[in-house]
């Protein structure tokens, strides 16, 4: 049984088809990759799953439950998390601010007791403040704890917005364009934790990524998709020499005018 | 007497929809929030007075000297106040214009007093007959200089290279950069025009209505009007104007008295609640 | 030294226990001073504690959770109109309308907030802006309730007995009502809902997708500002002694938007910076009026000018207000070199 399966969606938007009858299965415990040229359609898919686009038709399922019956603020409640292609963070707060409203959906304390804190609210705080920290540590945010996330640089606002949906101990944790802008140290750090996020934290990553050494290194299956279909899927050996996967990126090599 | 109150409606919405205007050009170009667009009326009404009643300058000449000064003062304002803000957030842009206006309102009542004054004009007010209705042509002199306004400016965005420059800075400053359009002189030149459209407003609202420093409140009128025709539509903007103009008249006839004064802001809330966008305003959606 | 060493330590208010001891003290020397420094002064700093409790009340919604609302003066009213109501026509103690009229703003602020949900930025500062105008006219016009545009008196209030008829004794009502307002709110916003809130003002899509229920936020953030402001208006006609809708117009909605711009948006300490200067403003106005050419000292519209060049002054070149100077001031003194 999948943890995560997406049945024939399909969404529109204006004349075009963005998803096209697309199925794909998410199994517990694999990392899978999405990949595919610009405008696929792999962050569309992202967007649906967290109810952010209300897909024309189609299912998607998570653990026997209908995503789409639950609204956008209830899908972390079930065990989705996702970062952002263009980063999404609170700029405003701090690194452990935006981390601590991964522990949003555990909060027990209700608005009266908060008004008065010392007591309830205070041990949830510290609590929470405790989970905060294990997430920093994992991804090594120590330095950048308590600064605000406008002065920071691109790639450990990455880290960031990673570390405040992984709060959330999710089940599943959506990673769309992780890698984009990080140098090659960086992502390299980055397939060490995405197996580490499987490993240590029991949480099913799935990606959508452009960085093919970072994608063939980490992951157990690819799906690839263009023009909102999926044109192959399996694993990166099978990906590498799929001749529709090199025909969507590259093109047939016929009728291009020399260059 | 109802196509009196029509007539009349229709000019007062014509001046709620040029304040509109120039509201909207403002946001169209640079998505900033013009709280002051009233009071710019407002100081096209008093520079128009100062010229013709106080220096005794024709009123011809007059209308055309005043929305000439209105625009280099829109200049002023975008270079001092609005330049600085340019990539900050919604709501420092709507502080700031929400502070020219009171700033202006009090200068305008500390240099001109808070009398409710006024200036000749060439406009009759005498009841004429036309088609078995009898008004005043000072009415249809408003709405016939505010379509001429629209039409002018219409061919101005259409026809000309500066118009079109306009365009296209709105759509995408960045590719009108790239294209060799200053976008820094077409942030100006919309103030300009901004300026100069509030400058007519003020001098033709004058006679249907007053002028004291608190024509600011009518102005504010210009942002129900604005969002009924949609906050991105310059047709919109004079229709939604018309539309504020004639409602609230035909409000006084139907419903009590006292209703008329807030029916303006009654419909936008309707529109608010039902249709943000306006008639014929578009909806952004953000892109994640 | 900075070092936390506990999550407890984390969460206080005041990191070192001594600096809870500048806060009694001020404290203490303002009720001292309210007590002694004479019958305007204490007025002045009546007013001061009630603007400071609006202020906090529009920071929650405008600040915290960055929903522009510039009707605030409507709640102000809603809440001075029931005290007054209640305790003049019903006798209720005062002590029990002064909850009354925050619940009863609190709710208005409920019903406003459902609707503009679907709102942001310019349509909600528009629509908040004819709810102001709308309250106004349902004022004037409800004549046999409100006393329409001739306005309504109020009694002082007393408790258990004791009167509070003058404007020292009354300093204490407002300074309690003050403590408890920040207490609370201070609790409220650096907790999950404050955190909620300014989630919600950074990015409503991250904010969903952690969980928070936008509406639900949204409205809440509308129920607690217009409850706080409410007890504000309680307290104002109660001081005044006399209101109408002269002291709850489209001026006034702005000066409290200019006090929290000017104290600094999203703080609390910021709207209580700003509440006090703007409140004092009109006195260091007229105080340094003889500073002043007489064309522009004795103009009418002079404060309404200051009004407006301190807000477009703020918003330009401090956008942070008062709190971000204080910040600043606080990192100079760590870092000064000696």
């Amino acid at each position: 049984m999948a943890l995560l399966s997406l049945k024939k969606l399909t969404i529109r938007f204006g004349g075009v088809v963005a998803l096209d009858s697309l199925s794909l299965d998410v199994h517990e415990g694999e990392i899978l990759s999405i990949i595919g040229p610009n405008g696929a359609g792999k962050t569309t898919i992202f967007n649906c799953i967290s109810r952010l686009y209300k897909p024309h038709s189609g299912e998607i399922i998570f653990r026997d439950q209908n995503v789409l019956k639950v609204k956008a603020h209830q899908v972390s409640n079930l065990g989705i998390g996702r970062t952002f292609q263009n980063i999404e963070l609170f700029t405003n707060m701090t690194v452990i601010e935006n981390i601590l409203l991964g522990r949003h959906i555990f909060r027990k304390s209700g608005l009266l007791s908060q008004a008065v804190f010392y007591g309830k609210t205070r041990k949830e705080e510290i609590e929470n403040r405790r989970s905060a920290e294990k997430v920093i540590d994992f991804l090594d945010l120590q330095a950048h704890r308590n600064k605000r996330i406008g002065g920071l640089p691109y790639g450990v606002q990455k880290l960031v917005e990673l570390g405040r949906a992984l709060a959330l101990e999710p089940k599943v944790l959506l990673m769309d364009e992780v890698s984009s802008g990080m140098n090659l140290e960086e992502t390299q750090d980055l397939m060490i934790w995405i197996k580490d996020i499987r490993e240590d934290l029991g949480i099913t990553p799935v990606l959508v990524e452009h960085d093919m050494r970072l994608v063939m290194g980490v992951s157990d299956r690819i799906a690839v998709l263009d023009y909102g279909r999926k044109i192959a899927e399996g694993r990166p050996e099978e990906i590498q020499s799929d001749k529709k996967v090199i025909k969507a990126y590259l093109g047939d090599g016929h009728g291009d005018p020399g260059c | 007497m109802i196509a009196q109150q029509i007539i009349s409606g229709l000019a007062l919405g014509c001046v709620y929809g040029l304040i509109a205007l120039g509201f909207v050009l403002i946001f169209k170009a640079t998505q900033v929030i013009n709280f002051a667009q009233g009071e710019m009326m407002m100081i096209g009404a008093f520079v128009a007075y100062t010229l013709i009643a106080m220096l005794h300058v024709p009123f011809l000449l007059a209308f055309f000297l005043t929305p000439i000064i209105c625009g280099g003062l829109g200049i002023l304002l975008e270079r001092v106040l609005i330049r600085p803000l340019l990539r900050e957030s919604v709501v420092s842009i709507i502080m700031v214009t929400i502070g020219l206006s009171i700033t202006l309102r009090a200068f305008a009542g500390m240099i001109w007093s808070y009398d409710t004054l006024d200036f000749p004009h060439p406009f009759s007010d005498q009841g004429v007959q036309i088609g078995g209705i009898v008004m005043a042509p000072i009415y249809i002199w408003v709405i016939l200089i505010t379509v001429g306004l629209v039409f002018l400016l219409y061919t101005f965005f259409k026809f000309t290279t500066i118009g079109i420059s306009l365009q296209a800075s709105a759509q995408n400053p960045l590719a009108s950069l790239l294209m060799g359009i200053s976008v820094k002189r077409v942030y100006s030149l919309t103030w300009a025009i901004s300026g100069m459209v509030g400058a007519v407003a003020g001098i033709i609202v004058v006679p249907i209505s007053f002028l004291n420093c608190n024509m600011g409140f009518l102005g504010l009128k210009a942002f129900p009007a604005a969002v009924i025709g949609g906050f991105n539509s310059i047709p919109g903007a004079i229709v939604g104007g018309v539309i504020i103009g004639i409602s609230e008249n035909l409000a006084g006839i139907y419903l009590p008295l006292w209703f008329k004064d807030i029916f303006a802001y009654v419909i936008m809330l309707l529109v608010l609640m039902i249709r943000p966008e306006g008639i014929f305003g578009t909806h952004a959606q953000k892109k994640v | 030294m900075d070092i936390r060493e506990s999550y407890s330590r984390d969460l206080r208010i005041f990191d070192q226990w001594y600096k809870w001891s500048w806060f009694v003290l001020l404290a203490a020397a303002l009720l001292v001073y309210s007590q002694i420094g004479g019958y305007y002064a204490a007025y002045l700093l009546n007013l001061i504690f009630i603007n400071m409790i609006a202020a906090v009340g529009l920071n929650v919604l405008t600040g915290c959770a960055g929903l522009i609302s510039l009707g605030h003066a409507a709640f102000m009213a809603i809440g001075a109109y029931t005290s007054t109501i209640i305790t003049v026509k019903l006798s209720v103690p005062f002590w029990l309308a002064l909850p009354m009229s925050g619940a009863m703003a609190g709710l208005i602020g409920f019903v406003v907030g459902l609707p503009s949900l679907r709102l942001t930025g310019i349509y909600l500062a528009l629509a908040t802006m004819a709810f102001g105008f709308i309250i106004d006219e349902i004022i004037i016009q409800w004549h046999s309730v409100t006393g329409g545009a001739e306005g309504l008196s109020s009694l002082p209030p007393h408790i258990l007995g004791f009167v509070f008829d003058s404007y020292p004794k009354y300093c204490f009502i407002t300074f309690i009502s003050l403590s408890l307002v920040i207490f609370s709110a201070k609790n409220l916003l650096r907790g999950p809902f404050g955190r909620a809130l300014a989630a919600i003002r950074d990015s409503e899509t991250a904010a969903e997708t952690m969980g928070v229920n936008l509406g639900w936020y949204k409205t809440l953030a509308f129920t607690l500002s217009a409850f706080y402001t409410g007890l504000a208006g309680s307290l104002y006609a109660h001081l005044l002694l006399f209101i109408s809708t002269d002291n709850f117009t489209l001026l006034h909605s702005i000066s409290y938007i200019v006090m929290i711009v000017v104290g600094g948006l999203g703080s609390l300490s910021g709207a209580v910076m700003g509440a006090s200067f703007i409140t004092l403003l009109p006195e260091m106005i007229a105080f340094s009026k003889d500073w002043l050419p007489a064309a522009i000292g004795n103009a009418a519209g002079l404060q309404a000018a200051v009004y407006g060049i301190v807000l477009m002054v703020f918003v330009i070149l401090q956008p942070t207000g008062f709190y971000g100077l204080w910040i600043r001031a606080k990192i100079w003194w760590k870092t000064f070199p000696l």
